[in-house]
């Protein structure tokens, strides 16, 4: 019976604290498979398709909610969470958490993220009158993640192979109760995506995914039993501030001209024929919930 | 799941929104293309008259696809609601506020937010830039632009917020018994 070498002592010796138990001479082809994916780990797989999303609209969440407090009205809260819900089962996409909330904040603006999170501000609801409005508003939004446009927008500028380890970097900040809580340092490598994901917000959406946004939330507002002049009429209303107003500077550097999507969703409407008119507008419904 | 409830007293922050939503009331402006005055909201209405482009009116109400106007000769009739655009909103800074109130209260609601504390501040989403873009007109709300409002660790509770606003199936078969308030 021959000795193991030197080398592979040494080699066995090493892998002791990584196994955490006492290694048999026996034992060595399991040794060196808990030693591969020990180091397997410690590289950080990339993530598959569903984990990156669900890391990344986390992130993005975070971002946005980073920003301004959350509107504090719990009724306003679940009624915009049942008629996001309502019409996202009615979308192309399913096995999404969704999950909606406003924010409280003066500029008008509407965000969805990856993973099913959508955002919009008490500043955008000034400027809704009905649930069929708010439902436009909202349909747009749903239409942003069951066509992935942010996902797609932040892993263009990113480096993907990365996400796995950046993952694991913010499990590691947020800790064992997954709050990042008002001590912690993020990791630079962690705060530099958040960056990246702020400048696609910063930025928005390339046009064509607005108008492809335009066009899907319209048809599912109206699928969903929804007047579908919603949303036309939000952003004929946001229009009337006129460009100078502050409170809707944010919303018209991220989107493509009001003319050019009001056109689009006249020549849309033109084509759906009277399908789905007149549709629903609870206009008293939506008051007594903003109203509360 | 945890719900957080909210404090009974922050429900007054409620009572603003109130301000929120005012009806659509008399509302000036103008066509960007040629549309026809038609005597009821239906494309094969009589038609009253052709107006041309950048005709200016009064919107006074609306049904379906439709605007109810007032045409400069006076004239009431009903034209394609997208072939309207709205004019900008009398405030402050228009000058004209006084003499529109619904106008003046959204103002009110817009630069001070529901809470007050918030005007404007995702206006941009990167820290420490284009603070000047964010200003709200005529308050103290433009100096926190720019910043980031939420405390450190406040974006996380939020989240965890955000996970709690999850209807259950109750709320949802409440919210579509709700729906037959009005038959589409």
């Amino acid at each position: 019976m021959s000795r193991p070498s030197g080398f592979l002592v040494l080699l066995l010796l090493s892998l002791l604290p990584l196994e955490g138990r006492a290694i048999e001479f026996g034992d060595l082809t399991g040794a060196l498979d808990a030693a591969r994916r020990v180091a397997d780990a410690a590289k950080s797989e990339p993530l598959d398709e569903e984990a990156e999303e669900q890391f990344l609209g986390e992130q993005a969440a975070r971002e946005i909610l980073g920003r301004a407090p959350l509107a504090p009205v719990p009724g306003l809260q679940r009624y915009v969470n049942q008629l996001g819900r309502y019409l996202a089962a009615r979308s192309e996409r399913k096995g999404v958490d969704w999950r909606f909330a406003v924010i409280d904040d003066a500029s008008a603006n509407a965000w969805a993220a990856p993973d099913g999170y959508i955002f919009l501000t008490t500043g955008m609801l000034a400027d809704i009158a009905s649930e069929a409005e708010l439902a436009g508003i909202l349909a747009h939004e749903i239409h942003h993640v069951v066509a992935r446009h942010h996902l797609k927008a932040i892993r263009s500028v990113s480096d993907r192979k990365r996400f796995g380890e950046l993952a694991g970097i913010a499990r590691d900040t947020a800790g064992s109760y997954g709050m990042e809580g008002p001590d912690v340092t993020v990791p630079a490598e962690l705060q530099a995506l958040r960056g990246t994901i702020a400048q696609v917000y910063e930025r928005g959406l390339g046009r064509g995914d607005e108008l492809d946004a335009d066009r899907g939330g319209l048809l599912l507002a109206a699928k969903a039993g929804y007047d579908p002049y919603g949303l036309p009429l939000v952003l004929q209303k946001l229009e009337a501030h006129g460009a100078e107003d502050p409170s809707v500077a944010s919303f018209v550097r991220t989107h493509p001209s009001f003319s050019e999507r009001l056109g689009k969703l006249d020549k849309q409407i033109a084509k759906l024929d009277g399908r789905f008119f007149p549709g629903r507008t609870l206009e008293a419904r939506y008051r007594r919930f903003v109203e509360l | 799941m945890v719900k957080r409830h909210v404090p009974e007293f922050l429900r007054g922050a409620a009572l603003l929104l109130v301000l929120l939503a005012p009806p659509l009331g008399a509302q000036d402006a103008a066509l960007i293309r040629k549309a026809e005055l038609l005597e009821s909201p239906a494309s094969r209405a009589t038609r009253i008259a052709t107006l041309p482009a950048a005709t200016s009116l009064t919107v006074l109400g609306r049904q379906g696809g439709w605007y109810h106007v007032r045409a400069p000769g006076g004239e009431e009739g009903w034209v394609k609601l997208l072939a309207v655009r709205l004019a900008g909103r009398p405030g402050p800074a228009a000058g004209s506020g006084a003499s529109d109130p619904d106008g003046a209260a959204l103002e009110g609601a817009r630069s001070g937010g529901v809470s007050g504390a918030a005007a404007g501040a995702i206006g941009s989403m990167v820290t420490g830039s284009a603070a000047d873009s964010t200003a709200v007109r005529g308050g103290a709300a433009g100096k926190l632009s720019g910043e980031r409002l939420v405390a450190p660790g406040g974006a996380d509770a939020s989240l965890q917020d955000v996970e709690g606003f999850e209807p259950s199936d109750a709320d949802m078969d409440e919210f579509e018994r709700g729906l037959e308030e009005e038959q589409p």
